[in-house]
């Protein structure tokens, strides 16, 4: 049961950021799988004056590919994301990381967008478009803008959107298709399960010399986050032992966990340091981890 | 009690699908939440927000002029009186809220949103009282009092059991081993919610619709508590969505019901969601349980040493009382003479713990457990060698006098052995260890006599269709006892298992039982059933002895026919048996009826008695492995089998024992239901981890049929067996595979890891992890 | 249920199809698919259990694809065809039908429906003893006709694996998934046997 609403489905972007523009208390839906939840629970009983549905908004759902990006519309299921075959070929850590969250009948609703807006400190897709250094596409009222990924997020449940906004899409630039991408979290169930702590890692590598790299964490900080200290002990190193263990260290050092009914902040530090140690080991070897 | 065993069975160890079978998977089942009748309104319930408070003030007149809204009680608007174990309960409380969970309203409204928004616009003052949370806090003379009758904040039962010289016992072992084990809070998480829709007739008669799996004991305790008399109350029991020991007492849910459906005149509906099903449902008792034992260098017991803490919560509902049960294991579970048992149940401010499947024996085998294989490793003993020394045998008596006739634990013991080391064709992974741990249980397996009865009736009916009905008053909830007693009735009857209806879900017409708990129901409501079957057939037999003009010892029934035993294509259908007793001068139908209640006794004022007629035994080993640097398990293959008598329906012994193994490894790894200050703060599916299908791990399962002959064609209780032994068969696993005693449940990768790194570090072992401090994320 | 505490212009119109056939109702922004279904239109299979999506209980098919109806606005299914465990069988008879007259169009309407017609994923469940209380079955058997569409549609016969990650989205508290499991790979085998790989 959730509080009374009224309901558009308009048919444009225009029109669903004109809608959201005009009434503050209005907010957007697409998969519905967070808000439908928030819902539930609304804040002394009130709940949003409207709910403007993203589904007649083809647009939202494309997925295009250009020699230099892959764009995906905000509303792209987990599921598209998961079979998707320019995704698969082209970012395979993408359907990885989708399948960690909730389950089939979830990701058929969920999408992209939705799990970046929503900005849980403990989403799986924010990491890993970080270290593909994704950029977003935002509507509203005035111009288009574009922000990179890193700038989304302000804190926990809190985007860059203004009011009268929405994300529209958010693209992976061409060159990321050439680095080695991994993303790994620690749970506690196989399925329908929130990260105690999770990275993702992108290298460009020559031979074993580590040209670039990202590194970023979720679950441990107020927002999903790059540890460019981290990246910085990799950079022009080798991906030996002492170099692996460096960078891992200082991951750990750069998560700023809470305690919560999850787990521990001690713990998720030390997660932080297996989890890129073992990714990054796995990057060394050539071995690729069991899905 | 055996039943006519001469020729192979028919029916009995056939694999069949259970009598609801076609409605659950068609979706035409009709659970309590389905049913609406004419004028029916929706209830909801107002709890406190402040776990120990004085009411100073609530003022419910915006609620109730809320359109829509047929009525509002309070603690002060209804008659009502104390309910409960030790009638420390009233339903709404007028004055002092002790728990989270506590009601201090109640609205009636024609929807669920008014009823909700108008639970929103009552308005309720509290002045908070100092509160208590922590059994051992509880206990000290300063901590504030829960209730004023009962002063220190101790549950005034007692379970103290001494047998033999524990402390002589003790001096002369060769070694002592010992531990406190930290078992939490857990719930029955039932998929189906708590409901009641209660409806008064204009004859002031009540007639509920209940989840409750005691609906004569229901009845009784309702109408006290409403000050009626006791034949003022029906009370029909509609399919329910899973129960596992959650409806075996009565609560508020259902006496505000009552209470609501009284003061607006109308029927009224209420339906727990599902973060008030995490809130306000029974838990499992948390418990501190701290045991010593003592053995000889060859490994044999001498003597157990027990003394268990449990945190009642506000309230004292069946959980205060599980101590019968760990007793019974502490007491009883492989062969020890000298036992000394106590126990502290205090009072706090916590939710208040019920029933829940295993009662008891899940906290006390998960301690006698880890010390046997504690002590093997002490002694350089074999884990299973030990357990096959001390094993219980035929003919023993426990120190409490419980009689053990049928056990096949050594056997049981033998084949999870066996099942558990079958081939696997691959390695643990990198940075994952592999162990295999065993653990053995033993529970009642004939009844349970925890009441004055331990009864159950049974009426047999053939109809001139040749169809027979079984009314039972064994309750079904979602178990399959309903599909077993019809095996039991068709097999005695000589007849196939579809033609046996099943009744049992109305208290004006099905006979007495004390209710399902205990895993009583196919040994006591089968033994009725069998009976009253019995009893049907002799007059049936009698009927056809005058048609067949034969002596009735010359005949027999067979696949529905009453035939001449050295002529058989002499035979007479039952139906036409039956008519031509009808439909005749002076006719008659046929009705066999029977109330089976078992030779057992009460346990006496020191506990000593026989409480069941014979008892399950079962055994399991687990296969795990746990990842070093995670400190993640997981359980890769579980071998259980059961010491079940006889095994009537084999798909429901599967289905009751894998499902046993699921909810125990709940228990034992993910499941856990947080307080903090008397809060929950995961009262969801998100966060209170139930396993998923891809978590499960290969079960292997033996059924060893010991044909106790007490039991209806041999049978004895299972519905908790699998549930018990798993914890701590993981625990011993985990020991095995990476050198860690883990004695706090759920064992989190977050609680394996910090044990490994003491390992590691040598340090001793922390205490158990308490709730954190900071608050909760989103 | 009529709704006295708000005012009666937030309603809107919603066609859309049920189990094979046409629905029309005016329904409230915030009326939940499960809602319509158990309350607008009486199909009580479909159970509410947790209402956030998080045990699967309420899972139905809509355009053929498992969602959780709980989290689904009715109102956002305008022109979908939903399939609750009620209208499974038929779905079947449909696919059958369809198959052996060659012809990938639908029929109209829903096909008379016979009293002992299930669905060979009921009735797997009903063999291999797959429900007990039966409060997960209705969205665990339509998870599993979901996912086995999808598997033998592309060819893929399920493994084990397969199925448990299928179902991984909906709970049970009686069966261990032992005998659910079971009864899928029962049902898988004879959904192959009985359409063979299908386009």
């Amino acid at each position: 049961m959730r509080p009374p609403f009224a309901y558009h489905r308009p048919a444009t972007l225009a029109e669903a950021c004109g809608l959201l523009a005009a009434d503050p208390r209005a907010v957007a839906m697409a998969g519905g799988t967070d808000l439908m939840v928030h819902l539930r629970q609304p804040w002394r009983g009130r709940g949003p004056s409207a709910v403007v549905s993203l589904r007649r908004l083809d647009d939202l759902q494309r997925i295009d590919a250009t020699d230099d990006a892959l764009r995906l519309g905000a509303c792209v299921n987990l599921s598209t994301v998961i079979d998707h075959p320019l995704i698969q070929r082209a970012y395979p850590v993408l359907p990885r990381a989708a399948r960690y969250m909730g389950s089939p009948a979830i990701r058929n609703l969920a999408t992209v967008g939705g799990n970046l807006c929503n900005a849980s400190p403990a989403a799986d897709l924010p990491p890993v478009l970080l270290v593909l250094d994704a950029e977003v596409g935002i509507a509203g009222g005035g111009a288009p803008r574009r922000l990179a990924l890193a700038e989304f997020f302000r804190g926990p449940g809190r985007s860059a959107l203004m009011p009268g906004e929405l994300l529209a899409w958010i693209e992976i630039p061409r060159r990321a298709a050439d680095w080695v991408v991994r993303y790994e979290r620690l749970d506690v169930r196989r399925a329908m399960d929130i990260a105690i702590a999770g990275a993702a890692l992108a290298l460009r590598l020559e031979g074993s010399r580590v040209v670039d790299a990202r590194i970023a964490l979720c679950a441990v900080a107020p927002t999903p986050c790059r540890v460019p200290e981290a990246e910085r002990a990799l950079i022009d190193g080798r991906l030996d032992e002492a170099g692996i263990g460096r960078a891992a260290r200082l991951a750990r050092q750069a998560a700023r966990p809470i305690d919560d009914v999850r787990a521990s902040a001690p713990y998720r530090m030390a997660m932080v340091e297996t989890l890129v140690r073992r990714g990054l080991d796995e990057i060394a070897h050539g071995r690729r981890r069991a899905a | 009690m055996s039943g006519s065993a001469a020729r192979p069975f028919r029916v009995i160890g056939t694999r069949v699908a259970k009598l609801d079978a076609v409605e659950k998977v068609t979706g035409t089942v009709q659970y309590l939440p389905d049913l609406a009748m004419p004028g029916m309104v929706c209830g909801k319930i107002l709890r406190t927000s402040v776990p120990h408070a004085r009411i100073r003030r609530i003022d419910t007149r915006r609620a109730e002029a809320l359109p829509g809204v047929l009525g509002v009680v309070t603690g002060s608007n209804v008659e009502q009186r104390p309910f409960g174990y030790a009638k420390d309960h009233l339903a709404l409380k007028p004055d002092v809220v002790r728990c989270i969970r506590d009601e201090v309203a109640a609205v009636a409204a024609e929807t669920d949103a008014i009823a909700d928004e108008a639970c929103r616009l009552i308005e309720v003052d509290y002045e908070a009282l100092p509160a208590v949370f922590d059994p051992v806090d509880a206990m000290r003379p300063e901590a504030p009092q829960i209730h004023a009758q009962f002063p220190g904040n101790l549950v005034n039962f007692s379970y103290k059991f001494n047998a033999g010289d524990v402390d002589r016992a003790f001096r002369e072992a060769d070694v002592v081993v010992e531990g406190t084990y930290t078992l939490p809070y857990v719930t029955t998480a039932c998929l189906g919610t708590m409901a009641a829709i209660a409806a008064w007739d204009p004859r002031g008669t009540l007639t509920m619709w209940s989840t409750t799996q005691i609906p004569f004991l229901y009845q009784r305790d309702l109408a006290e508590a409403l000050g009626i008399s006791g034949d003022r109350i029906r009370v029909l029991q509609p399919p329910v969505g899973g129960n596992f020991g959650r409806g075996l007492d009565l609560y508020p849910i259902d006496i505000i019901a009552a209470l609501l459906a009284r003061h607006v005149g109308r029927p009224v509906k209420i339906v727990f969601d599902r973060d008030e099903e995490f809130l306000a449902s029974p838990t499992r008792e948390p418990c501190v349980f701290t045991l010593r034992t003592a053995a000889r260098a060859d490994g044999t017991l001498l003597a157990r040493d027990a003394r268990v803490v449990i945190d009642n919560g506000a309230y004292v509902s069946w959980g205060s009382t599980t101590p019968y049960v760990m007793m019974t294991t502490l007491a009883g579970f492989y062969r020890c003479p000298a036992i000394r048992f106590d126990t502290a149940i205090v009072y706090t401010n916590n939710p208040y713990s019920g029933s829940m499947r295993g009662y008891g024996n899940l906290e006390s085998t998960f301690a006698v457990e880890a010390q046997m294989d504690d002590l093997a490793e002490r002694l350089g003993l074999d884990r299973l060698q030990i357990r096959r020394l001390n094993a219980n045998r035929p003919g023993d008596r426990t120190p409490q006098g419980l009689r053990i006739t049928t056990c096949a634990l050594t056997e049981c013991f033998d084949a999870v052995a066996r099942d558990v080391a079958r081939p696997i064709d691959y390695g643990p992974r990198p940075g994952w260890m592999r162990g295999v741990g065993y653990a053995g249980m033993f529970h009642v397996g004939g009844g349970a006599r925890v009441y004055r009865s331990d009864g159950c009736g049974a009426i047999v009916k053939l109809d001139d269709f040749g169809k027979v009905t079984l009314v039972t008053g064994a309750s079904e909830i979602g178990q399959g006892s309903e599909t077993v007693l019809a095996m039991i009735v068709a097999e005695e009857l000589g007849i196939p298992f579809g033609r046996v209806d099943v009744v049992n879900s109305d208290t004006a017409v099905k006979p007495w039982d004390v209710g399902v708990h205990a895993s009583r129901t196919t040994f006591i409501a089968g033994n009725a059933a069998l009976l009253a079957a019995r009893d049907v057939k002799r007059q049936l037999l009698d009927l056809g002895a005058l048609q067949l003009d034969e002596p009735v010892e010359a005949l027999e029934v067979d696949d529905g026919f009453v035939v001449v035993r050295a002529a058989p294509q002499r035979r007479i259908a039952y139906d036409r048996v039956v008519r031509a007793g009808h439909f005749r001068e002076g006719g008659r139908i046929l009705i066999g009826q029977a109330f089976y209640d078992p030779p057992t006794q009460m346990l006496d004022k020191d506990f000593r008695g026989n409480v069941s007629v014979t008892y399950g035994f079962a055994a399991q080993a687990a296969l795990v492995e746990v990842e070093e640097a995670t400190g993640k398990i997981e359980v890769v293959r579980v071998a259980s089998a059961h010491d079940v008598g006889r095994a009537l329906n084999p798909v429901g012994c599967e289905g009751q024992i894998e499902g046993g193994i699921h909810m125990g490894l709940g228990y034992c790894l993910t499941e856990e239901l947080k307080l903090r200050e008397g809060r929950v703060l995961n009262p969801g599916f998100l966060d209170y981890k139930l396993l998923t299908a891809p978590d499960m791990p290969e079960i292997l399962i033996t059924l060893i049929e010991t044909v106790d002959e007490a039991g209806p064609f041999g049978a004895k209780g299972l519905g908790e067996a699998g549930t018990i032994p798993i914890s701590a068969a993981v625990a011993n696993a985990v020991k095995d595979a990476v050198g860690v005693r883990l004695t706090a449940l759920p064992m989190t990768p977050e609680r394996v890891y910090q044990a490994l790194r003491e390992r590691d570090s040598g340090s001793p072992p922390r205490r158990p992890h308490r709730a954190p401090r900071r608050r909760a994320s989103s | 249920m009529p709704d006295q505490s708000r005012p009666a212009l937030d309603q809107y119109p919603l066609t859309l199809t049920v189990n094979g056939r046409s629905v029309r109702r005016d329904v409230p922004g915030e009326r939940t698919l499960l809602e319509l279904l158990r309350e607008d239109l009486r199909l009580i299979g479909t159970n509410l259990a947790c209402d956030s999506g998080d045990c699967g209980a309420c899972t139905v098919l809509v355009d053929g694809r498992p969602q959780t109806a709980c989290l689904v606005l009715a109102l956002d299914l305008e022109g979908c065809e939903v399939t609750t465990v009620e209208g499974l069988a038929a779905r079947w008879r449909r696919q059958l039908d369809r198959d052996a007259a060659g012809d990938p169009a639908p029929p109209r309407g829903a096909p008379a429906a016979g009293p002992a017609s299930l669905h060979p994923v009921q009735q797997g469940f009903l063999e291999e003893g797959g429900a007990q209380c039966g409060f997960c079955t209705a969205g665990m058997v339509v998870a599993a006709v979901g996912l086995l569409e999808e598997c033998l549609g592309a060819g893929r016969p399920p493994t084990e694996a397969d199925i448990r990650a299928g179902l991984e989205g909906n709970l049970c508290r009686c069966t261990g998934y032992v005998k659910i499991v079971r009864a899928v790979q029962v049902a898988a085998e004879r959904m192959r046997a009985a359409r063979g790989p299908t386009p």
